[in-house]
Order: structure tokens, then C-alpha cells, then sequence
């Protein structure tokens, strides 16, 4: 057997090995990435359990509650992703990233101002319940999260995309996992405020 | 400056007001069984960890799928190797994840004073399980079709993907939950 064989069949055993390991990483972080999920979520999960009794002072909040946890995360997932994207491409400036997170911080006001209204006229109309405060709380809540959880989201995809090889697996869980607890607190907070 | 701020919020707003809309409308699911939720601790404990882990795996797939694009790994192709290798880690995931949340919910609920039986845990662990398998496919098929169609019209899919992913994983795992927990409970 020539050298050159000999050569290029070791490379191709270390080209295999090393496809073998990065799937195994990537197995890792997603692994990784949905137990971090599963423990914000249930953080989020008893913080509910606990203040049941704040939560039960406003009327047809359970409405409020999940559009408002999917805006946040729709709005801070985008806002990583793109983030990410950027990364990839090695397209990520200062500059870019301030637009960014101005940009999500429009999104998560105008998106919440809807939601109210949306909320409002859905419990008016199948519960029969006239609770003004339903507009208000998801505009307070979204302002509270807002200033908190664009600003992280962004730091964490950049320190993720800094010290992991593929952070696309751990991006969405950071985000969505910091967005319902940050949300959850928000929401909780902005009844406080409001009642 | 103001170009890209005008972009993404134009390129996101209607697909986040939608997302938000569609998970409202499941909050009605969630309202008319809120006493059962409220009484019954691992279902209150166990409801945003599920639309939060449901949800993260449709970011796994859309930020993963969306690099894989971007990458020129994908060739814009259904067959693509990655992609089937991301799918099988995913279902993978998906069965022992939901078997754990549904486990620690109960422990939680459990330790808060919650008097936990057997037939009380099992039906937990079926609602999260069944739950976790429907829409994780569910969320696979819609986000991948969404990606290559958003790809194929060179819009950016990152603007979409999320928040549509998302918004079936609360919207389904809204109203699959609360059918589930009206049926078995």
C-alpha cells in the first residue's frame, strides 16, 4: 500500500471520527439546552402556583397569559436568531446589534398594545368579562420585559455563539426559558402595579 | 439606520400579532378549564414548562434549519442528511424530556402539599406525552415547508420561523392540553 493510500485512509477515519464527535456535541446541546427549558418552565410553573391568588384577582388573565408569553418569545427568539445569523456570517456589528434590539423593543409595544385589545374584546365577548385592565397590563408587562429580556437575550447569543461551536441548539432554550420567567415576573409585577 | 429597524418590524409585526392572536384565542381553552387547572397543581405547574419546551423545539429546528440554509449545507432540499440527523436527535429528545417534565412537575406539585396519587401522576405523564408527540412533528413538517417557501422567495425565514413555530407550539399545546385534561380529568 503507497504512502499516499495509507495517507488518505487515516484521513478519512479522522474526518469520521471527528463527524462523530461534533454529532455527539450537537446531541449534547440539545439535550442540554431542552433541560435547561424544562427547569425555566417550571420555575415559571410554580411562580404561577404561588401567586395563584393574584392571578385569580383578575379576570380572564388565563387569556392574557399565553399570547403574551408567545410574544415575548417570538419577539426574543427572532431577536437571537437574527443575532446568530449575523454571527454565522461574521456580519455582526455594534451598530447592527443596537438596531436590533430597538427594533424587538417597537415589536414587544405595538405587539402588546394588540394583544390588550385582542384579550379585552375576547373576554367581553365569550366571558362577559369588562376588565379594562386587561389593555393595560400587557402594555406595563411588556415595558418591564422588555428593558430586561432584549438586552440579556442578545448578550447570552453572543457569549453562546463565543464559547460553543453550534449555539443554535442552546439559543432557543435561553431565550424562551428567561422569556417566561422574565414574563411571568412582568405580568405578576405589572398587576401589582396596576391593582 | 432607520431602514433596518423599518425592515424587521415590518417583516415580524403581522406574523407576532398573529402568533399572539392564535395563542389568545387558545387561552380560551385554558380559561374554561381554569378551575381544574388551578385545583389539580401539577397541570398549573406542568402548563408553561410544556409550551415552553414544545416551543423550544421549534426554535432548535428553525435556528438550526435556518444556519443549515444560510450555510448552503441544506440545497434548499427535503433529503438533506443534516437534516434527517436533526430530526432524529429532536424525537429522540422529545420522548425523555417529556417523561422528565412530568415527573418534576408532580415531585413539585408533590412537595407544595399536593396529595399526588398514582392515577393522578400517570394521567399527567399521558397528557405531557402526548402532548410532546403530536406537536413536535407537527412543528418539524409546518417549519421546514415554512422555511423552504420563505427561502425560495428570499425573504428571511428568521423573521417568520420563530414566532410561526412558536405559535403552533402554544396554540396546539394549548388546545391539545386542555382537551386532554377535560377527557382524563
Amino acid at each position: 500500500m503507497g504512502k499516499k493510500e495509507i495517507l488518505k485512509k487515516r484521513n478519512k477515519k479522522r474526518a469520521k471520527t471527528l463527524e462523530h464527535k461534533r454529532k455527539i456535541k450537537s446531541f449534547e446541546e440539545i439535550i442540554f439546552s431542552q433541560a435547561f427549558s424544562i427547569i425555566g418552565g417550571l420555575t415559571a410553573g410554580t411562580l404561577l402556583a404561588i401567586y395563584t391568588d393574584r392571578i385569580l384577582l383578575i379576570p380572564g388573565l388565563f387569556i392574557l397569559l399565553p399570547g403574551f408569553l408567545e410574544m415575548g418569545n417570538a419577539i426574543s427568539g427572532s431577536l437571537s436568531a437574527r443575532i446568530s445569523s449575523k454571527l454565522h456570517l461574521r456580519e455582526l456589528t455594534h451598530s447592527i446589534l443596537i438596531k436590533n434590539i430597538i427594533a424587538s423593543f417597537v415589536l414587544i409595544i405595538l405587539s402588546s398594545i394588540s394583544l390588550g385589545a385582542i384579550t379585552y374584546l375576547l373576554s367581553r365577548f365569550i366571558f362577559g368579562i369588562d376588565n379594562l385592565r386587561l389593555i393595560l397590563i400587557p402594555i406595563v408587562a411588556a415595558v418591564i420585559s422588555g428593558i430586561i429580556l432584549l438586552p440579556l437575550t442578545s448578550k447570552i447569543t453572543i457569549t453562546l455563539y463565543h464559547h460553543h461551536e453550534d449555539p443554535d441548539n442552546l439559543i432557543g432554550a435561553s431565550s424562551t426559558t428567561l422569556g417566561d420567567i422574565i414574563n411571568i415576573g412582568a405580568i405578576l409585577l405589572a398587576i401589582t402595579i396596576l391593582l | 439606520m432607520k431602514k433596518i429597524i423599518a425592515t424587521i418590524i415590518k417583516e415580524s409585526l403581522r406574523i407576532v400579532i398573529l402568533a399572539s392572536l392564535l395563542s389568545s384565542i387558545g387561552g380560551i381553552g385554558l380559561e374554561l378549564i381554569q378551575k381544574k387547572l388551578i385545583a389539580i397543581l401539577p397541570l398549573l405547574i406542568v402548563f408553561p414548562a410544556l409550551n415552553n419546551m414544545i416551543g423550544n423545539f421549534g426554535t432548535i429546528i428553525s435556528a438550526n434549519f435556518t444556519t443549515l440554509l444560510f450555510t448552503k449545507q441544506l440545497h434548499a432540499k427535503w433529503k438533506s442528511k443534516k437534516l434527517k440527523e436533526l430530526l432524529h436527535q429532536l424525537a429522540i429528545t422529545a420522548f425523555f424530556s417529556s417523561i422528565l417534565l412530568a415527573t418534576i412537575a408532580n415531585l413539585i406539585a408533590y412537595y407544595k402539599g399536593f396529595p399526588l396519587t398514582l392515577d393522578v401522576f400517570l394521567k399527567v405523564l399521558l397528557i405531557v406525552t402526548i402532548c410532546v408527540s403530536i406537536l413536535v412533528t407537527l412543528i418539524c413538517l409546518i417549519s421546514i415547508t415554512a422555511g423552504f417557501y420563505y427561502y425560495h422567495l428570499n425573504e428571511d425565514p428568521d423573521n417568520v420561523l420563530i414566532a410561526l413555530a412558536t405559535s403552533i407550539a402554544d396554540l396546539g399545546a394549548l388546545i391539545i392540553f386542555s382537551v386532554l385534561i377535560y377527557l382524563i380529568f
